[in-house]
């Protein structure tokens, strides 16, 4: 029993941090049709800036919980900022090229990654929490670090958040509609250009605080930390169906618990089970879950 | 098609089959390669350049003649490592077999990801791909089975292997067969290319729907492509094969897929050689960087160029984004401008303005 | 075959639009005077459609000017343009299907423009303000119709640019869209691409019409309703009153 309350909890934990990186794919793929694999990169810049912030506060091996909350901040505004400038810069240029604005992300993602290892070590290092927040609750018999529950929380209010946000305010009902289609928008009078802009920027703000969480979660960080994340995000994001920011938060459930239940009897079952449940829901809704037919 | 188009498309073979040569070019090139032409070393890297290049050219039958964007690549290429290994160090096989295995696989295994993967399209299709690649991935690194060696790999049990394939005496042999790999692979390449069903895969690269309004139905076509490039990218993985000695789990990761899509670019998609010339390039890079890295001239550079010196990978993202943004054509648009000839003409003059397809059939 | 000397708020000068490869508008001039409906008449695919897009700047024009009032918008992005005051209904009504009806129209209100549009709009489509709520995709082609419309009409707009209202819906339903732009007509200045000679003739003043991506008549619209040699001409077969 106490096993399958870890596993359960260890598996939703993987699926709020998933939820994170794919949420903001998802927009960016529903908005801009752009699959981007720059998104791997924001994820791991947002865990070096989570490490990095608490080095300078609190040193290299431990974390004080301000200079976790800090470094919490500051890996949303790295990822923020770093999507926005990559936005703006770089992929504006090619909106009529949707296969080149790939091919520059995929460049942009792995550029990006190899300068954490360019600027720190490209070895792995630890990354250091706040003893509570590492240390165990116990919860019907099963011991469980607390880093789960924090992650767990902080994406439903992700997840609250992005749906407010999309249905109540003027710039979610751009995004809405931008999805459906862009160009109507603009024929409204709408600068489509800086509604982007925003999602990237939201999206980025999105993966690197999920960067930071998942440092915690896995207590170690390395400049390829993002984009063997990235993958499995991939697979949330078509599994949840692309655009649907409900989709991505269902199916990242389904995923993180599909791959820790898999893992708990071998090593290798739980990654595969992802894999198989993508061809499953290919076969049945190529869609996805919640996606919309196209 | 006209004489003149047929050979202008042969000079890349006419190249290659004067590289047969160089084995015995007892050349010293200073600065671009450390020993003599014929030297192991030299033999070796333009044998790995080879065979990279033969799998960048298979990766671009679908990427630039058919315009699918598979991310799944690594896949067949990591087939044609993985499995004659596994054949040959874990049950014993003998050579040819082991070869026949790998190609089987690899034609079951792309025929069952095909069929799944095409039904979806662009973007999904990539991400698709992906996964299934990981999959493999996931087998070959968590050593399912115990079959693969895990994240050490698995070495070619040598004395499975005729002599004259086996030690570094034997280099140019390998040299050879490698080389001739390639031209056949060429060739072969040529061929489907400006083949009726060649011409259906550049219909579909240009507009997928006009193709079926035409009353064909594209899977099958894509589907061909996609198992034959994979098909190919098996052979150029056996071969690499016998060049290292070994599989690694690097052969199959997605990686792997970002440095065949790194080639095609750097080389151009819109011809057969540009991807062959940019594998050669870039693996001629990858390990140069590497030696220059190393070298005295960088040590003395200050840190905040020294760092980014040493990372070959750094540096070729940088290179992908400058060549995405400035010369999305590559070597081959730089050299033959907006010329791709044999294929245009047999389609009717309908030469394409860019060398992979348009956005409506690329997205959704 | 200019009119000249009237004064107008949009002029189309030797319009050359590409798509793709394809020379589509060769040469298109117009006028639309203030205050005034001007159809722009023609057959398929003689550049109607396109001749709208190019002035919205949705596909820009490769030469040629365009000025609306005075000012030269030719080179510049949809957004824009539509905020100097152009109201625009495409030719598919292009509604947003996941969005509900009023959220449609919340869309198109510009940030400061007052609430009379709104209830310019709910006046003219009562049915609209009814169904606020209903997601837009659940509509009926002439509702979706009235939304699209009404997505013009709640900014002050000084131009409209609606392309074929009429298309594929019942002859009902155009006769209620028609009567709807007749009640706005003279108090704003509209460009109207329409099939339906019977609409056309209903609300135009002018008209223009092209062919092959030139402009081949400019003359009152009553004109062409008379003429049916130019009908059979330029219009085709299909078209009857």
């Amino acid at each position: 029993m106490s096993t399958i309350i870890l596993l359960t909890l260890t598996g939703l934990a993987l699926a709020a941090m998933y939820f994170l990186l794919a949420a903001g794919l998802s927009l960016i793929f529903g908005l801009m049709d752009v699959l981007n694999f720059a998104h791997g990169a924001f994820f791991t810049w947002g865990a070096y800036a989570a490490w990095w912030t608490i080095a300078q506060i609190s040193g290299e091996f431990r974390a004080s919980t301000p200079a976790f909350l800090l470094a919490l901040v500051v890996a949303t505004i790295v990822g923020a900022v770093l999507a926005a400038a990559v936005e703006v810069g770089l992929l504006r240029p090619l909106y009529q090229r949707p296969i080149y604005q790939v091919l520059i992300t995929l460049g942009i993602g792995l550029a990006l990654s190899q300068l954490t290892a360019v600027i720190w070590r490209p070895d792995a290092r630890t990354f250091p929490q706040p003893r509570w927040l590492a240390d165990t609750s116990t919860v019907l018999g099963a011991r469980v670090p607390n880093n789960r529950f924090l992650l767990i929380l902080a994406a439903l209010a992700v997840l609250a958040g992005m749906l407010l946000f999309l249905r109540k305010t003027r710039y979610g009902l751009i995004v809405r509609a931008g999805a459906e289609n862009r160009e109507m928008v603009q024929a409204l009078g709408i600068d489509v250009d800086r509604a982007f802009t925003l999602v990237f920027a939201l999206g980025g703000a999105l993966a690197g605080l999920g960067g930071a969480f998942g440092a915690a979660y896995f207590g170690s960080i390395d400049p390829q930390f993002g984009s063997v994340n990235l993958i499995f995000a991939f697979i949330v994001v078509v599994i949840g169906g692309l655009g649907s920011v409900t989709g991505s938060a269902l199916a990242a459930v389904v995923i993180g618990l599909a791959q820790q239940f898999g893992n708990y009897y071998t090593t290798w079952a739980g990654d595969f089970v992802v894999v198989l449940l993508l061809a499953v829901v290919l076969l049945v809704r190529p869609n996805g879950l919640l996606g919309r037919l196209r | 098609m006209s004489g003149g188009g047929r050979w202008r498309s042969l000079w890349p073979v006419a190249v290659l089959l004067a590289l047969l040569a160089v084995p015995r070019l007892d050349l010293q090139i200073p600065v671009i390669f450390d020993g003599p032409l014929n030297s192991p070393g030299t033999l070796q890297l333009l044998a790995v350049g080879f065979a990279l290049g033969i799998a960048a050219l298979s990766y671009n039958l679908l990427f630039g003649f058919t315009g699918v964007l598979s991310f799944g690549h690594a896949l067949f290429f990591g087939t044609g490592v993985y499995l004659p290994t596994i054949a040959m160090r874990q049950w014993e096989w003998a050579l040819g077999p082991a070869i026949a295995f790998a190609l089987l696989g690899s034609l079951v295994l792309a025929s069952a990801v095909g069929v799944l993967a095409f039904r979806t399209h662009g973007v999904y299709f990539a991400m698709v791909t992906l996964a299934f690649a990981q999959a493999g991935a996931v087998i070959v690194g968590k050593n399912v089975g115990e079959l693969t060696g895990g994240e050490e790999g698995l070495s070619l049990p040598f004395r499975r292997l005729p002599k004259w394939m086996v030690g570094v005496v034997n280099t140019d042999n390998l040299y050879w067969l490698t080389l001739a790999t390639l031209i056949a692979v060429y060739l072969v390449a040529l061929r489907l290319v400006t083949s009726p069903t060649g011409r259906v895969w550049l219909g579909i690269r240009e507009n997928e729907r006009r193709v079926e309004m035409l009353g064909l139905r594209p899977f099958p076509f894509k589907l061909l492509a996609f198992v034959l490039s994979g098909l190919l990218a098996t052979v150029a993985g056996i071969v690499y094969l016998f060049l290292v000695g070994g599989a690694t789990p690097r052969a199959v990761s997605a990686e792997f897929t970002v440095t065949l899509l790194l080639m095609v670019i750097i080389g151009g998609s819109g011809s057969l050689w540009g991807p062959v010339a940019g594998a050669l390039l870039y693996h001629y890079l990858n390990v140069r960087l590497t030696v220059w890295a190393g070298s005295d001239v960088v040590a003395d550079l200050p840190a905040l160029l020294r760092q980014p010196l040493r990372d070959p990978l750094f540096i070729f993202g940088i290179i992908f984004v400058l060549l995405v943004l400035f010369f999305p054509r590559g070597l081959a648009g730089a050299f033959v401008g907006r010329r791709l000839r044999p294929f245009g003409r047999s389609l009717g003059g309908a030469v394409p303005a860019t060398p992979i397809g348009r956005s409506e059939e690329l997205d959704r | 075959m200019r009119q000249s000397g009237a004064e107008s708020l949009l002029r189309l000068t030797d319009l050359h639009t590409f798509i793709g490869e394809s020379h589509i508008l060769q040469g298109v001039s117009l006028d639309v005077a203030p205050g005034r409906v001007t159809v722009l008449l023609g057959r398929n695919g003689a550049g109607k459609t396109t001749t709208l897009r190019s002035v919205l700047g949705l596909t820009p024009a490769a030469g040629g000017t365009i000025t609306f009032d005075g000012g030269d918008i030719t080179r510049e992005r949809p957004h824009r343009i539509v905020r100097r005051g152009v109201g625009y209904v495409p030719e598919d009504r292009d509604v947003f299907g996941g969005l509900t009806v009023d959220e449609n129209l919340r869309l198109a209100q510009r940030p400061g423009t007052t609430a009379d549009g709104m209830a310019l709009v709910h006046r003219l489509f009562p049915d609209l303000e009814r169904r606020a709520g209903q997601r837009a995709g659940s509509l009926s082609g002439g509702q979706q119709q009235m939304v699209a419309i009404a997505r013009a009409l709640v900014n002050p707009n000084r131009l409209l640019v609606i392309d074929e209202p009429s298309k594929g819906l019942a002859p009902v339903v155009v006769s209620q869209v028609t009567e709807a732009l007749a009640a706005i007509k003279g108090t704003t200045t509209i460009l109207l691409v329409e099939q339906n000679l019977a609409m056309a003739q209903a609300l135009g003043d002018d008209a223009v019409i092209i062919d092959n991506g030139r402009t081949v008549y400019t003359g009152p619209m009553a004109d062409v309703t008379a003429d049916e040699q130019l009908q059979a001409r330029y219009l085709g077969a299909g078209h009857s009153g």
